[in-house]
């Protein structure tokens, strides 16, 4: 098969795949379907504070899984959802920064300084329709660099990268991403190795199971779902427990603002483009770092737009280019940050994490760079699905340009549901989650205790994200580590005989030194 | 970032708790060391991953401890990790998960073993794990304890309001996971 048959067979993958039922004798793709209803949820969760799209994805996920089984023909339909959930709830975020002046996601907190003083003058409408204009320009400019970028990247990690080097690579990977996550890259350092020490309990190559302190319980180690739930989104709920607490005591109000009929123009479109175009260039940028958030993208995106801006109504006081340029910042990092996941099996971001989680509780597809093996004599199935998950990527955004801006005008009402009642069903959800997927209650002791070490690493600003990256990452790391080492003749500097494995090593340090000296002036 | 006396107590016991691992715990409890050779075959031991990690945990402490004894304290805020009020929320919060726990775990047998289907055998919950109702009682009232209870202790105060919308989370929630799919176990169904 050429490329060109790979890409093909991709589309029709998706089109041509198990239906979901029949109008008029054309059958409809369940993965299209899956697309739309990921989608479609994805802005309901966004524009609900307190929620969020890795939220979505975490529940969703054993639910998927129940419904399509764990055969590759479920990883379409369930990637398809995820990458629709991880599309619609970046657009839907911007719903109540808008109009409530309360960020639906944390990316979408630099949209409040422009979008809700626009809604104050009566440009709700407006505001939403930039929000929206913004962010599917900056998205769809992010997914055509992933198709572009993912499949060169992985073909030159396959050729030039030995064990030794793809061990560093890893290593460089989890420095990066503690160095940039939180406030202190030695915070972020001890959160990714505890990560790697908690993934070593319980496995290991001797027939006795490390680390398990000879209890039946470790023997298996911790289930990935447990750990990684209970760490991102109950340890989150724990921690909002204590704010809704204290903002009942303190008796904090939202304010409401009233709708209005002000439209964006194309002329005002055309202008919003130079904003737009910058933007998502940065957030692409950014995105395609492992560990660098949207919300680091939009804070750069709104400073960029704010140096480039000459308007009569200057940035903070209601100017929807900082609207358009915060928007097109955080929805173009969705695309990029797949590029780390699918050419280097890297996630880069929690959205990521939870299609790795997919992929790997599914099976038959193992993102890295060996999915882009373009094989001619036979058929590489992996890089199909590759090809189909970028087909559902853009048939999200033909959605997201179509029916977007009209669901986000519907799903305003969300912002009203109050968090203190909502957080503990997050709760409950989660646990019911990781119970139907694992049927032990063993699980759900995992995950609440690894809810209370995320509660805790949140109290004392360690960043949770690189625990879960280096925990996903631990059996990688080891796997290339004892390959490196027997390749090398049980040489102990094996994981510095090439230059690129040295390269790779000498930035890792170099990244965390760098930004130690950031943190220490800021 | 915290207190400096709250980072520096933080570096330490970490520090502490780090070597601890790589001088007891890691050597105990692992078969293989951290390079082994065995029939003039020399490989990476389970030993090594666990050791690399909590050595590095403590080179991070304890560089961690060096930077605040060495830089200035500009960034410190006098905030404390909790107050008294927070400690007591969390406690009552843990204690409403403990109970609901409990009460989802133990609801249905107790249930079935007080109300089941009499006769010469009586039925074990085992054997109506799937069967309406007995299935769903310790999900339903384990479920409605938790959201109503933490809701409660949040909002500080107990309305009808959010004992109605608890109940109606919990009812969502079994129609989403238990009606659509018969193989699929709500807790704690798959523990019998």
């Amino acid at each position: 098969m050429g490329a060109f048959d790979y890409v093909w067979a991709g589309v029709l993958a998706v089109f041509q795949g198990p239906a979901a039922f029949s109008v008029f004798g054309i059958a409809v793709s369940i993965t299209l379907l899956m697309v739309l209803f990921g989608f479609l949820l994805g802005i309901l969760v966004g524009a609900t504070p307190g929620l969020s799209g890795p939220f979505a994805m975490a529940v969703s996920l054993p639910i998927l899984l129940s419904v399509f089984g764990f055969t590759p023909a479920a990883l379409l339909p369930v990637l398809g959802f995820l990458v629709g959930v991880m599309k619609g709830s970046t657009v839907g975020g911007s719903v109540p920064a808008i109009l409530f002046n309360t960020p639906g996601t944390p990316d979408a907190l630099m949209t409040t300084l422009d979008g809700y003083p626009m809604a104050q003058k009566g440009q709700a409408k407006k505001a939403l329709q930039t929000a929206h204009f913004a962010s599917a320009c900056g998205d769809t400019f992010s997914d055509l660099v992933l198709f572009t970028t993912a499949p060169f990247l992985a073909i030159l990690v396959e050729s030039y990268l030995g064990f030794a080097e793809k061990a560093a690579l890893i290593i460089l990977s989890l420095s990066f991403v503690a160095a940039v996550v939180g406030a202190s890259p030695m915070k972020g350092l001890i959160a990714a190795f505890l990560g790697i020490l908690v993934a070593s309990v319980g496995t290991g190559e001797d027939s006795y199971p490390r680390l398990s302190l000879e209890t039946e319980i470790l023997a298996n180690g911790f289930p990935l779902i447990a750990a990684v739930l209970g760490v991102l989104i109950i340890g989150e709920v724990f921690t909002s427990f204590e704010q809704m607490w204290r903002e009942q005591r303190a008796n904090i109000r939202r304010e409401i603002i009233q709708d209005s009929n002000d439209k964006l123009t194309w002329a005002e479109r055309r202008k919003l483009l130079p904003f737009i175009g910058v933007s998502a260039v940065v957030g692409t940028v950014v995105g395609a770092l492992p560990g660098i958030g949207s919300t680091l993208a939009a804070t750069l995106g709104y400073a960029t737009g704010q140096r480039m801006h000459k308007g009569a109504v200057p940035f903070g006081q209601g100017a929807p280019e900082g609207v358009a340029a915060t928007e097109a910042a955080n929805s173009s990092v969705s695309g990029a940050n797949l590029i780390p996941v699918l050419s280097l099996g890297i996630p880069g971001n929690v959205g990521a994490v939870f299609l790795i989680l997919a992929a790997e509780s599914i099976g038959g597809f193992n993102p890295g760079p060996s999915v882009f093996r373009f094989t001619v004599n036979e058929v590489n199935p992996e890089l199909v699905i590759v090809f189909g998950l970028f087909t559902a990527m853009m048939f999200a955004n033909i959605l997201n340009w179509t029916i977007g801006a009209r669901f986000m005008g519907m799903v305003g009402v969300m912002s009203r549901v109050p968090k203190q009642r909502l957080m503990p069903i997050v709760l409950l959800l989660t646990l019911t989650a990781i119970y139907v997927q694992e049927t032990s209650f063993i699980a759900v002791y995992f995950a609440l205790t690894f809810g209370v070490l995320g509660f805790l690493l949140r109290k004392l600003k360690v960043p949770t994200l690189p625990f879960v990256i280096a925990f996903i990452l631990a059996g990688n790391l080891e796997t290339a580590i004892r390959q490196a080492f027997a390749v090398a003749d049980a040489d102990v500097y094996f994981l510095f005989r090439s230059p690129i494995s040295i390269t790779f090593l000498v930035l890792s340090v170099l990244v965390i030194v760098f930004f130690s000296r950031g943190s220490k002036k800021a | 970032m915290l207190s400096k006396k709250v980072e520096l107590w933080f570096a330490l016991f970490t520090a502490a708790l780090s070597c601890l691992a790589f001088f007891f715990w890691i050597p105990n409890d692992t078969e293989t060391g951290l390079i082994e050779t065995y029939r003039r075959q020399t490989f990476v031991g389970d030993a090594f991953i666990p050791t690399v990690a909590v050595g590095s945990i403590a080179l991070c402490a304890f560089v961690q401890v060096l930077l605040l004894v060495f830089n200035s304290d500009e960034n410190s805020t006098s905030a404390e990790l909790f107050d008294g009020a927070a400690v007591a929320l969390y406690i009552k919060v843990s204690l409403v998960i403990v109970l609901s726990l409990v009460l989802m775990f133990w609801a249905g047998p107790i249930a079935v073993s007080v109300f089941g289907p009499g006769g010469e055998e009586p039925l074990s919950y085992r054997q109506l794990r799937a069967t309406f109702p007995w299935s769903l009682i310790g999900f339903f009232l384990g479920g409605i304890c938790l959201v109503a209870g933490v809701t409660r202790l949040i909002e500080g105060r107990f309305i009808a309001i959010s004992l109605m919308t608890a109940v109606a989370a919990v009812i969502f929630l079994i129609i989403v996971f238990q009606v659509p799919f018969d193989g699929m176990l709500l807790p704690p169904n798959g523990d019998f």
